[in-house]
């Protein structure tokens, strides 16, 4: 089946597909690359690779909703970028941060979003990356440096601070 | 409530909080694309596979790949063209160097390995530098070594026997004549700065053809090619 959809990107069809992919959301991702890495030439390395990864999993562009689709590409970008950062900068993103508490605060559903939105970097790549663009834990592990281990612990943290809050708060989403 | 259902919620959670940090988003640095990375970029619409293929390929990949593959595509060819008595086979050289063109083509011959390669390592590593890859094949070890800024140092060494055949491209190169240890060796001096620079020697009593390569001058490979020794822990 991958074969197929790569198969699409040799053909004209795939191709503009591809193109109108770019054209649409490629200002946004060069401006969440920019705005992690504070340097254009790394911004443009997050960028490319990127992509790379775009035309790598092309397949499941056609799996996510249109409206979805730039949160898809922003993340993966967001990844990229931290993974140049880790390589410039180890410390930048392998610093231990504490998972916040918080879940008592929440009373609604946008104090939910915005809980989740401040939840440390770390916690929140690993969720998106995870969820969002559907890695494994190796996956993850290798793009952020961190061991498998403290993937999953921080994933199975994220969705515990969910389950509790959706218990207590009784939110039907 | 289920993981899926769980997950589901959380996907939106993460989209939400994606849109509004979106939203609240300040006037940071501005992506000011260079004319490298449009000329990137517009390769890239032209033929996202082709791109992406050249882009998972640097030069000293290719290299290594074209030694492996050479392996494979020269098997078939080479032992039917060369019919030796067993031997003859024993008491002759077991490489020989033929230059057509630009390359520089290293022809083996004898039995392949009946035991797995031994592990080698550059135990002289310049500072910085840690083992980040090592595929192992049969006959065949490609170690590769990178350095915080993405600076790659790489060892591959290769059984020398029938059928298998290294090529090195020399249309970048200066050739010269070097001593490894007490080995006759040849360094491969990059004409253009940037490009990597490789050093080959050949170890008859091992059966091993060894090479590094970076962007080094000659004397500082020609110290990590001395380094080379067997890994004191198992790879």
């Amino acid at each position: 089946m991958l074969s197929f959809y790569l198969a699409a990107l040799e053909s004209g069809g795939g191709r503009e597909m591809f193109a109108e992919i770019y054209q649409r959301h490629h200002i946004k991702m060069e401006r969440a690359a920019i705005k992690i890495l504070r340097d254009q030439s790394a911004a443009e390395d997050a960028v490319q690779n990127a992509f790379m990864q775009v035309i790598r999993h092309f397949e499941k562009i056609y799996e996510i909703p249109c409206e979805e689709l730039p949160f898809w590409l922003i993340s993966i970008v967001k990844n990229e970028a931290l993974m140049l950062l880790r390589k410039r900068d180890r410390t930048a993103t392998l610093k231990e941060e504490r998972f916040p508490g918080g879940a008592e605060d929440v009373s609604d559903y946008t104090a939910l979003v915005e809980l989740f939105r401040s939840l440390p970097d770390t916690y929140r790549r690993v969720l998106e990356m995870k969820v969002l663009l559907g890695y494994t834990d190796k996956e993850i592990a290798g793009h952020l440096g961190i061991s498998e281990t403290a993937v999953s612990t921080r994933a199975s943290r994220g969705r515990q601070l969910l389950r509790e809050i959706l218990e207590k708060e009784g939110f039907q989403l | 409530m289920t993981d899926q259902e769980l997950d589901r919620i959380m996907r939106r959670v993460l989209i939400d909080s994606m849109k509004l940090e979106e939203e609240g988003e300040d006037k940071g640095p501005v992506f000011e694309p260079s004319l490298r990375h449009r000329r990137r970029m517009r390769a890239m619409l032209a033929n996202p596979l082709g791109w992406l293929r050249g882009r998972e390929r640097p030069p000293w990949r290719q290299a290594v790949r074209r030694a492996a593959v050479f392996l494979v595509v020269c098997g078939m060819t080479l032992a039917g063209a060369m019919a030796f008595s067993p031997a003859a086979r024993t008491a002759m050289v077991r490489w020989v160097v033929e230059r057509p063109g630009n390359d520089i083509d290293y022809v083996y011959a004898g039995e392949q390995s009946p035991e797995a390669l031994p592990q080698y390592e550059i135990t002289a590593l310049p500072e910085g530098f840690v083992e980040t890859i090592r595929d192992i094949t049969p006959s065949f070890v490609d170690v590769i070594y990178e350095n915080e800024s993405g600076d790659i140092l790489y060892l591959d060494y290769i059984y020398m026997h029938q059928g298998a055949l290294t090529s090195f491209n020399i249309s970048d190169a200066d050739v010269f004549d070097v001593t490894v240890g007490q080995l006759p060796g040849t360094f491969f001096k990059a004409r253009t700065p940037g490009n990597m620079s490789t050093l080959r020697w050949i170890d008859q009593d091992l059966n091993l053809h060894f090479s590094v390569g970076g962007c080094f001058e000659k004397d500082v490979l020609l110290h990590i090619a001395e380094s080379v020794s067997l890994c004191k822990t198992p790879k």
